[in-house]
C-alpha cells in the first residue's frame, strides 16, 4: 500500500457509452505519433469481447496465492487499429460515385483491406434473446492496482506506484519496449507505441492533479458516471461509495492486483416471461454472468442500491442516492476541483 | 578469443564479405538459454516456464582490429529474419557483445552494484548498436555512442554481423570498456530471437565469460 | 512489492514532457453551434501555438433550483472533438469549382472574385428568365449556426429569393402535438426532468441524442423516480429504465389508447384537468359528428363552441378567452338537446362520451394488446403510474417521421391529458423549441444601428402586439403572436416545402401511389392538392410552382442530398438535371458539395463569433468565439454574404440590371451590400455580433448591459424574459430565475387559452378531410405499406457518433464505431437469411436498392431493421445512402387548412415527410463486389 491512494468510481447505471471520456483523453494525450491506436480510456458494450478483443481469456494478474499468472500480448488488431480512408480518392481524384468513403486497415500494406476489429466493434450488439436482451456499457482506464501486475513484471523497473497518491506510471526513459507489462496487466490497458518503441498508458492525469484539476475522462463525463478522489478520505464520495455503502465493488477481483477503479454494477429493467408478462423473479442480465466480471459481491452491491432507490420511491431520503445523483458536480472529485479555463499555463516557448 | 591485428581500412572490415574475414580464425561459441530462474521477475519465469527460449545453440565468431577500431564478427543461425516490427506483439532480432568493466564482474546477471559491465548491443531495427552500461539485471543504461558501427546481412538462414567500435576512448560514454591494442579482456555473448518473443533476459547467452587478448 | 517511488517528481524527464502537453496560450468560449439540439453546452478552447488544440467543457452552470442538480459539464464527444475536425481531411479551405461532370470529382482551385462574379451571373441570370422565386435556398438547420441562420436568410429573403421551410426539409415536426395543442414546442428545461416522478421514454433514444443532458433521468430515478421505455427495439435508453415495453412498430396508438381505456375505466382520469384544459367537454353535434358552434345555434361565430352545463342543465358557451370553468361544471357523458337557429333540435355529446364508447370499443387492454403486442398487465400497471405520478414524456422528433405519427402523439397527448400531466412542474410532454433571441434578426431588421432603432422597434411591436390584443380581447400575448405569424407568413421568404417536391423534385407520384398511403385516404393526392389551393389554403405558399423551374439552390451549412427522404435519387434525377447554379457553403465536404458546381469555404466553429440555437431546454445564450482565424481562404459565412451582396450590384450595374420586381415590392440590387451591412457598419463580425448582443438586451430578454465583452467573459447568460417570439410564448409559463422551466403553467395555473381552434387541448378535430377519414378522434392505423410488400421495416434515428453528417467523415471519431454505415439487423433475421455480422447486403423494396454492411444485435426487435442516419452517401457503395428506399411520402391530411391551428405559419402546420417502417428486404449478395484500386493518396488540388 502506498500512503495514499487515488481512486474512481464508475457508476454504470448512468454510463451512456458516449466515450466523451474516451475522446477527452485522445485530444489530450493520446494524439502523438505512434499513439493513433491507443484508447487508455475505452467505454465497451458488455456482454462483448472488450478491448482488446477477448481481453478476459487473455490472462495475467495474479493467483489467488498471489503467483503471476501468463498473459497473452495482444497485437494492434486486437485493441483496434487506426484506420486509413480514402478521403482524397473520394473528393479529388476524378473517380466519381465509383469511390467511396472507407476505413482501411493500415497494415494490409496498401492493399484495400476492410477491417474487422476495433475499439468499440460490437458496440450495442448485446446477448440475450429478445425481448429480454441485454447489454450495458463499461468503461475501462488503467486501474492504478495497488499490487500492479505490470509493474511486477517490468525487469526495467520502468515502473512505479507513487507513494503520495498511488498513481501507476511508466517511466519513458526507462522503458525498453519489452512489453511485460502489457503481458502482464490482466486489464489489458496497456499499449505499445511502435514509433518510440515503449510502453504508455493511463497516466491518471497527474499533470492536471498537480494544478487542482481533476482528470479529464472525469471532468468531462457528460454521464456524471465518475466519482474520484482519495480512498482515505472519509468524505470523498469514494470512501462513502466503497468503503460505507459498498456498492462500489472491483472489476474481475480476482485479477489479484486490487484494482483501484470501482464500479457500481448495472441494473437493468425487468425481463418478460413467454407470455409477456413481466417476470419479477429472474433478472434481465443474469447474475452469474455479473458475478464472472464483478465477483460475488455484486449481489449485495445490487441489493443495497435496490434497496435504498425504493427508499426514495417511498419518499425516503437516501444518502446513496443522493451521493449517486451528485447534485453538485464538483463534488463528484473534490479536492480536484479547479477549473482549467482559469488557469495560466503558457506553452514554453519552442 | 584473440582479436587479429590487419592492416585493412574500418570501412572494409565493416563489411561481411570483406576477404580480410576470411582469413580471420573463427572461434564457435556455444550458447544456452539464460536459467528460468534467474529470470529477474516472477511474471518472466511464470510466463515462460514451458514455453522455451534461447534455443540459439551456436554461433561462429571470428575478431579483427586495425588498431583504430575492433570489430566482432558473428554469424548464428536465425531462419525468420525478424529486421523490424509490423505488429505491437512482435520482436527483433538482436545480438550483443559484453566486457567486464572489472576483473570479477559476474557475466551472468549483467554484472552486479559495484562491478559493472559493458554491452555493444545490436538490434536489427536500430541504425547503430548502443552501449549499455548496467550493475545486474534491470540497472542498464543504454546510450548513443557515434564510435559504435555495425553492419548485417541475412542470408542462407544465418545472420551476419559486424559490430565494431573504435579504440578511441575520448567521449567514449561512461561504463565503456577500454580496448586497447596488446590489452586483455573478457567476453560473453547473446543472441535474441524476436519470432520466439525474445527480448530482455529471454536469450540465448555465453554461460562463461571468454578470455579476449588483442594483438599488439 | 509495490515499487515505492516518486516519478512524477520534479526533474523526471517522462513527467514533466506531460506536463508540457497540457500547455496553451490562450483560452476562449466556444460551444457547437450547430443543430444538435439542445446544445448550448460551454466550452473552453484552447490554443497553442497559434492552433487550436483541445476544447473542454467549462463546467461553470450555476445551481438554478435548489435541490435540483446542476448542468454540469453538459458536452458529448463530438463536442469534445470538434477541433480536431479543424484540419481533418474533409476540410475544405479554398473556393472550389467543379470542371468535370457533377460528382465528378474533378475541382479547380478558384479565385473568391472569380467564383462570386460567375455565381452572381448566374443568380442574375435567373432572376431575369423565371423571377426571384427560381433562387431556392434549402431550408438548413443551420450547421454553421445561427451565424449562417442570419446571413443566409437574410440574403435569399432581400433578393427575393424562397426558403424551404426548414422543419419539413429536417421532418422535425410532431404534427399530432401540434393539432392538440396548437403548438408542438413545449419543451422544458432539462433541470425539470428531475422532477419528474415517471418518465416515459416514448419515440426518444436519448442515450443516443441527449448527451448532455440524459443525466437527469437517471437521477431522476436515483431521486425515486421511475423510468419507462416503449420503443421497438431494446434501445441503448432501455438500460437505464425499470421498465422496458416493446412495441411493434407503428402501432403506438393503439398502445395509448389501451392506456387510456384503462383511466377511463378505472376512473383514474384527471375530472378537473379533462374538464377545463381539454375539448373534452365540448359538446358534439351527433348528426355530423360536427363541434356544436355559435354560427348553428344563433348565426354568431364559427369558433365559438359549447359546453353541457350539469348545473344549469343547460347548453353553454364555452369561453374563449379562459379556461376557467367559473360556475360552470361541464358534462363529460349524456346526450343532451341543442336548438339551433332555425329552431329546430339537435342532439349534441361531449366529445368525452365520443372517447368513452370508442375505447370501450375498441382500445381495451386486450385488445390494444392484439395489436401493439405490450401486455395488457404492462399497459394497467403504466395507466395506474402516470394517474398518480408526475409524469413526462420524453419525446424526440421519432413518432412525426411515421406515416400516423400524428395519430400517434394525439393519443400519447391523450394519455397526459387524462392524467393531468402537463402545466406541473415535471410534467408534459417534451418536445423542441428554438427563438427566443430576439437580437439575432435584430440588427438586421430595424431602420439603423444603434440603440434608439433597437427600442423604437421594440415599442412598435409592443404596440402592434397591444393593438391585436385590443381588437381581441380573449387573445393572449401568444396568440397573438401567433395570428401576426399566420399573417407574415403569406409574405413569402420560407414556404412550405411540399409544393417544391410535389411540382419539382419527382414526388408527385410517389404521393399518389395509393398502395403507399393509407386506405382511409379516399381520393388521389392531386386531387387533395387541387382541393387545397382551390379553398385557398395555401395561396401564396405554392411557390416555386409548376410554371416556375428553380434555377439556382443555395445549400448553406446544410446537406440536401445526405437528409432527403426519398434520396438522392430522386432529387438527382428530378430536380439537378435542369438547375443552373447549385452553391454549397461548408467548411467540410458534404455529398451536396461533391454534387454542387461551387463549394466556397466556410470559417469551422472555432474561427467565427456565434451563438447555439436559444432553447429553453438550457435557458441561455450561448456563445462560441473565434480562437484562431480561418486557415487558407476560409471566411465566416456573414463574409461570404457581404461579399455575394456587393458582387450582385457590381454585375448588376454591369449588366444594366440594377431594380426588379419581387410580389410588388421594388428590389435593388445596386444598393444591397449597404442595405445588409448597413451602410457598413457591420462589416466586420464583431460589430455585428456586438449588436446582436446589445439588441437582445435592448427587448429585455437578457439582462441589461450585456453585450459582446460581457459574453466574451462568461461565455453564457440566462435568459430574463421569454420576448416575443411565438415558440418561446408557447412555453406559457413565467420565467424564473431560480426554478426549473415547466411549460404549461399559464394554462393549468393562470387558465390561458391554448391557441387552437377551440382554445383548448383539442383532440376532436372535426375538419371535414378528418371526418371523412375517421380521424376526427386519435385511433390506432396500420402503416401503409411504403416501399412495397416487403417483410422487414426500417427504421431510424438520429446516432450516437454525429450531428446529422458533420463529425461522421472524421477520423477521429470514425476510429469510435465501425468506420463504415451499418444496418441493425436481429440474430433471427440475419440467420433466415444466411447473412452474417459485418457482411456487405443488399437492402432493396420497390423504391430501391442500396448496399450496407450489417450489425448483428440483439437489441433489434425481429423483423425490424436499423439504420440511424447521418453517413454522408458518399460513405457508401454508389454513393447510395439508405434514404434511396424511403418512399419520402408524406401524410395526405396535412394538406388539411383553413381550421383555425391548421393552417401555414413558418416550421408548422404543414407535410412532412415519412422515413420511419419503410417496408424492405436484405438479401446477402452474392459475388460480393469490393473496392480494388489500393486507392493512393494523391496530393490533392485542396492543398
Ligand atoms: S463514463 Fe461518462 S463519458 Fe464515458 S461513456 Fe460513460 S457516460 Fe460517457
Ligand atoms: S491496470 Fe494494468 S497497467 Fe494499470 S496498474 Fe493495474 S496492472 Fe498496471
Ligand atoms: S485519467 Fe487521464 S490519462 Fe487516464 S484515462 Fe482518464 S483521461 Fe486518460
Amino acid at each position: 500500500m502506498t500512503e495514499r491512494q487515488l481512486a474512481f468510481v464508475f457508476d454504470l447505471n448512468k454510463c451512456l457509452g458516449c466515450q466523451t471520456c474516451t475522446i477527452s483523453c485522445k485530444t489530450l494525450w493520446t494524439d502523438q505519433p505512434g499513439m493513433e491506436y491507443m484508447w487508455w480510456n475505452i467505454v465497451n458494450t458488455m456482454p462483448g469481447r472488450g478491448t482488446p478483443r477477448d481481453r478476459d481469456q487473455m490472462g495475467g494478474g495474479f493467483d489467488a496465492e498471489g503467483r503471476a499468472q501468463a498473459g497473452v500480448l495482444p497485437s494492434a488488431k486486437d485493441f483496434g487499429e487506426a484506420w486509413d480512408f480514402n478521403y482524397d480518392e473520394v473528393f479529388y481524384e476524378g473517380k466519381g460515385q465509383s469511390a467511396h468513403l472507407h476505413p482501411r486497415s493500415p497494415s494490409a500494406n496498401g492493399k484495400d483491406e476492410a477491417p474487422e476489429w476495433g475499439p468499440n466493434w460490437d458496440e450495442d450488439q448485446g446477448a440475450g434473446d429478445y425481448p429480454n436482451s441485454y447489454y450495458f456499457y463499461l468503461p475501462t482506464i488503467c486501474m492504478h492496482c495497488t499490487d500492479p501486475a505490470c509493474l511486477a513484471a517490468c525487469p526495467r523497473q520502468a515502473i512505479s506506484k507513487r507513494e503520495e497518491d498511488g498513481i501507476v506510471l511508466i517511466d519513458e526513459d526507462r522503458c525498453d519496449g519489452y512489453r511485460f507489462c502489457m503481458e502482464a496487466c490482466p486489464y489489458k490497458r496497456i499499449y505499445f507505441n511502435p514509433d518510440r518503441f515503449i510502453s504508455q498508458k493511463c497516466v491518471m492525469c497527474f499533470a492536471r492533479l498537480e494544478q487542482g484539476v481533476a482528470p479529464a475522462c472525469v471532468r468531462q463525463c457528460p454521464g456524471r458516471v465518475r466519482h474520484f478522489g482519495y480512498l482515505d478520505d472519509e468524505e470523498s464520495d469514494i470512501f462513502k461509495l466503497v468503503k460505507t455503502w459498498k456498492v462500489a465493488i472491483p472489476l474481475h477481483p480476482e485479477f489479484g492486483t486490487q484494482p483501484n477503479v470501482y464500479y457500481v454494477p448495472p441494473l437493468a429493467p425487468p425481463r418478460f416471461d413467454e407470455n409477456g408478462e413481466i417476470d419479477e423473479e429472474n433478472p434481465r442480465i443474469p447474475m452469474d454472468y455479473l458475478r464472472s466480471l464483478f465477483g460475488p459481491a455484486v449481489d449485495q452491491s445490487l441489493a443495497t442500491l435496490k434497496l435504498e432507490m425504493e427508499k426514495t420511491r417511498q419518499g425516503e431520503k437516501s444518502e446513496l442516492t443522493d451521493i449517486l445523483i451528485a447534485y453538485k458536480w464538483q463534488n463528484m472529485f473534490i479536492p480536484f476541483v479547479e477549473d482549467p479555463g482559469e488557469l495560466s499555463r503558457p506553452a514554453p516557448k519552442s | 578469443m584473440r582479436v587479429g591485428r590487419v592492416d585493412t581500412r574500418d570501412e572494409e572490415l565493416l563489411s561481411p564479405e570483406s576477404t580480410a574475414w576470411q582469413e580471420a580464425a573463427v572461434n564457435e561459441v556455444v550458447l544456452s538459454p539464460t536459467p528460468l530462474e534467474l529470470q529477474p521477475t516472477d511474471y518472466i519465469r511464470v510466463s515462460r516456464n514451458g514455453r522455451p527460449y534461447g534455443a540459439v545453440s551456436s554461433m561462429r565468431v571470428s575478431a579483427l582490429h586495425n588498431g583504430d577500431s575492433v570489430f566482432f564478427h558473428l554469424v548464428w543461425q536465425d531462419d525468420s529474419e525478424d529486421r523490424a516490427i509490423k505488429d505491437i506483439n512482435q520482436f527483433v532480432d538482436g545480438a550483443a557483445v559484453m566486457f567486464p568493466i572489472v576483473e570479477d564482474a559476474p557475466l551472468i546477471g549483467m554484472g552486479i552494484q559495484g562491478k559493472p559491465v559493458n554491452v555493444w548491443m545490436w538490434r536489427a531495427d536500430w541504425e547503430r548498436p548502443k552501449n549499455v552500461a548496467a550493475e545486474g539485471m534491470g540497472t542498464t543504461q543504454r546510450r548513443d555512442d557515434p564510435a559504435l558501427s555495425s553492419a548485417v546481412r541475412h542470408a542462407d538462414g544465418n545472420w551476419d554481423l559486424i559490430v565494431g567500435r573504435s579504440l578511441e576512448e575520448r567521449d567514449a560514454p561512461p561504463g565503456t570498456i577500454a580496448l586497447a591494442p596488446g590489452a586483455a579482456s573478457k567476453i560473453g555473448f547473446a543472441v535474441w530471437q524476436g519470432s520466439e518473443q525474445e527480448r530482455a533476459g529471454l536469450k540465448a547467452f555465453s554461460p562463461a565469460w571468454q578470455d579476449l587478448e588483442l594483438d599488439a | 512489492m509495490a515499487r515505492k517511488k516518486a516519478s512524477a517528481k520534479k526533474g523526471n524527464r517522462t513527467a514533466d514532457s506531460y506536463r508540457d502537453r497540457w500547455r496553451w496560450d490562450s483560452v476562449t468560449w466556444g460551444s457547437h453551434c450547430v443543430d444538435c439540439y439542445p446544445s448550448n453546452c460551454p466550452h473552453r478552447v484552447f490554443v497553442r501555438d497559434g492552433k487550436i488544440v483541445r476544447e473542454e467543457q467549462s463546467g461553470t452552470f450555476p445551481v438554478i433550483e435548489k435541490g435540483v442538480p446542476d448542468m454540469n459539464p453538459a458536452g458529448c464527444q463530438k463536442g469534445a472533438m470538434w477541433s480536431q475536425m479543424h484540419d481533418s481531411e474533409d476540410r475544405i479551405i479554398y473556393p472550389m469549382k467543379r470542371v468535370g461532370e457533377r460528382g465528378s470529382g474533378e475541382w479547380e482551385r478558384v479565385s473568391w472574385d472569380d467564383a462570386l462574379t460567375d455565381i452572381a451571373d448566374k443568380i442574375i441570370d435567373a432572376i431575369q428568365e423565371y423571377g426571384s422565386e427560381s433562387l431556392v435556398r434549402i431550408g438548413e438547420p443551420a450547421e454553421g449556426g445561427t451565424q449562417v441562420l442570419v446571413c443566409a436568410s437574410m440574403l435569399i429573403n432581400m433578393i427575393g429569393g424562397i426558403t424551404t421551410d426548414v422543419q419539413a426539409e429536417i421532418n422535425d415536426f410532431s404534427p399530432g402535438l401540434y393539432t392538440t395543442f396548437g403548438k408542438f414546442d413545449p419543451a422544458a428545461s432539462v433541470d425539470d426532468w428531475f422532477h419528474t416522478e415517471l418518465v416515459l421514454i416514448w419515440h426518444c433514444n436519448p442515450i443516443y441524442t441527449n448527451i448532455p443532458w440524459y443525466h437527469y433521468v437517471a437521477e431522476a430515478r436515483y431521486n425515486g423516480g421511475e423510468v419507462m421505455l416503449f420503443a421497438p427495439d431494446y434501445s441503448p435508453s432501455a438500460l437505464h429504465t425499470d421498465l422496458f415495453a416493446s412495441v411493434r412498430p407503428g402501432t403506438d396508438a393503439a398502445l395509448a389508447l389501451g392506456m387510456c381505456q384503462v383511466l377511463v375505466e378505472e376512473g383514474l382520469y384527471h375530472d378537473d384537468f379533462v374538464k377545463d384544459q381539454t375539448d373534452l367537454s365540448l359538446l358534439v353535434r351527433t348528426d355530423n359528428q360536427h363541434f356544436l358552434r355559435a354560427s348553428d345555434v344563433d348565426g354568431g361565430r364559427d369558433d365559438q363552441f359549447y359546453w353541457y352545463d350539469t348545473v344549469t342543465k343547460s347548453v353553454v358557451e364555452a369561453p374563449r378567452g379562459t379556461l376557467a370553468l367559473g360556475d360552470v361544471d361541464p358534462a363529460l357523458a349524456g346526450e343532451f338537446e341543442a336548438t339551433l337557429a332555425d329552431g329546430s333540435k339537435v342532439t349534441v355529446t361531449p366529445v368525452f362520451a365520443l372517447l368513452r364508447e370508442m375505447l370501450n370499443r375498441d382500445y381495451t387492454p386486450e385488445k390494444a394488446s392484439e395489436i401493439c403486442g405490450v401486455h395488457p398487465d404492462v399497459m394497467r400497471r403504466v395507466a395506474r403510474t402516470a394517474a398518480r405520478k408526475r409524469t413526462r414524456l420524453l419525446m424526440g422528433w421519432n413518432s412525426g417521421k411515421y406515416y400516423h405519427g400524428d395519430l400517434m402523439e394525439r393519443t400519447m397527448a391523450l394519455f397526459l391529458g387524462l392524467t393531468g400531466n402537463w402545466g406541473r412542474k415535471g410534467t408534459g410532454a417534451r418536445s423542441w423549441a428554438v427563438g427566443w433571441y430576439e437580437g439575432l434578426f435584430a440588427p438586421l431588421a430595424k431602420e439603423k444601428p444603434g440603440r434608439q432603432a433597437a427600442r423604437d422597434m421594440k415599442n412598435m411591436m409592443d404596440q402592434l402586439l397591444a393593438a391585436a390584443k385590443e381588437a381581441d380581447p380573449t387573445m393572449t400575448d401568444e396568440i397573438a403572436v401567433v395570428e401576426g405569424e399566420y399573417e407574415a407568413a403569406r409574405m413569402g421568404g420560407m414556404v412550405p416545402a411540399v409544393f417544391f417536391w410535389y411540382y419539382h423534385c419527382g414526388f408527385r407520384e410517389r404521393w399518389n401511389k395509393p398502395e403507399w398511403n393509407d386506405p382511409s385516404m379516399k381520393r388521389t393526392f392531386d386531387e387533395y392538392v387541387e382541393e387545397g389551393i382551390e379553398r385557398g389554403w395555401w395561396e401564396g405558399f405554392r411557390t416555386p410552382d409548376e410554371k416556375t423551374p428553380p434555377q439556382v439552390i443555395f445549400e448553406i451549412g446544410s446537406n440536401v442530398l445526405r437528409r432527403t427522404r426519398g434520396g438522392q435519387d430522386i432529387l438527382l434525377e428530378n430536380l439537378w438535371p435542369d438547375l443552373k447554379l447549385i452553391l454549397t457553403i461548408d467548411w467540410r465536404v458534404s455529398t451536396t458539395g461533391l454534387m454542387s458546381d461551387y463549394i466556397l469555404p466556410a470559417a469551422h466553429h472555432y474561427e467565427k463569433l456565434n451563438f447555439c440555437y436559444q432553447t429553453p431546454h438550457v435557458m441561455n445564450l450561448t456563445f462560441s468565439d473565434r480562437a484562431v482565424d480561418p486557415p487558407g481562404e476560409a471566411k465566416s459565412e456573414w463574409q461570404i454574404v457581404l461579399a455575394l451582396a456587393k458582387k450582385l450590384g457590381e454585375r448588376g450595374k454591369a449588366r444594366n440590371f440594377v431594380e426588379y420586381q419581387h410580389r410588388g415590392m421594388p428590389i435593388r440590387l445596386d444598393t444591397l451590400y449597404d442595405a445588409l451591412s448597413k451602410n457598413g457598419a457591420y462589416d466586420d463580425d464583431e460589430r455585428l455580433v456586438d449588436e446582436m448582443v446589445k439588441d437582445s438586451a435592448t427587448f429585455g430578454v437578457i439582462p441589461k448591459g450585456t453585450n459582446l465583452k460581457t459574453m466574451r467573459e462568461k461565455g453564457f447568460v440566462r435568459f430574463t424574459d421569454w420576448g416575443l417570439s411565438s415558440m418561446t410564448l408557447a412555453q406559457a409559463s413565467d420565467l424564473k430565475p431560480d426554478e426549473a422551466h415547466a411549460p404549461f403553467r399559464r394554462h393549468t395555473e393562470k387558465k390561458e387559452p391554448f391557441p387552437t381552434l377551440t382554445r383548448r387541448a383539442q383532440f376532436y378535430i372535426d375538419h371535414d378531410w378528418f371526418l371523412e377519414a375517421g380521424e376526427e378522434l386519435p385511433v390506432h392505423k396500420e402503416t401503409p405499406k411504403q416501399g412495397g410488400n416487403y417483410p422487414l421495416v426500417l427504421t431510424s434515428g438520429h446516432p450516437r457518433h454525429s450531428i446529422h453528417s458533420m463529425n461522421m467523415t472524421n477520423k477521429v471519431i470514425l476510429a469510435t464505431h465501425r468506420g463504415h454505415p451499418s444496418m441493425f439487423i436481429s440474430p433471427e433475421d440475419a440467420k433466415a437469411r444466411g447473412i452474417k455480422n459485418n457482411e456487405t447486403v443488399r437492402m432493396h423494396n420497390d423504391v430501391s436498392s442500396v448496399e450496407i454492411d450489417t450489425k448483428v444485435s440483439t437489441l433489434v426487435r425481429p423483423g425490424q431493421v436499423i439504420v440511424y442516419n447521418g453517413w454522408e452517401p458518399y460513405q457508401f457503395e454508389q454513393w447510395k445512402g439508405t434514404e434511396n428506399v424511403e418512399p419520402g411520402m408524406v401524410k395526405w391530411l396535412h394538406l388539411a387548412g383553413g381550421y383555425g391551428h391548421l393552417q401555414y405559419r413558418s416550421i408548422h402546420w404543414q407535410p412532412v415527410p415519412i422515413d420511419r417502417a419503410i417496408h424492405v428486404d436484405v438479401e446477402k449478395i452474392k459475388s460480393k463486389r469490393k473496392a480494388k484500386a489500393g486507392a493512393k493518396r494523391v496530393a490533392a488540388k485542396r492543398k
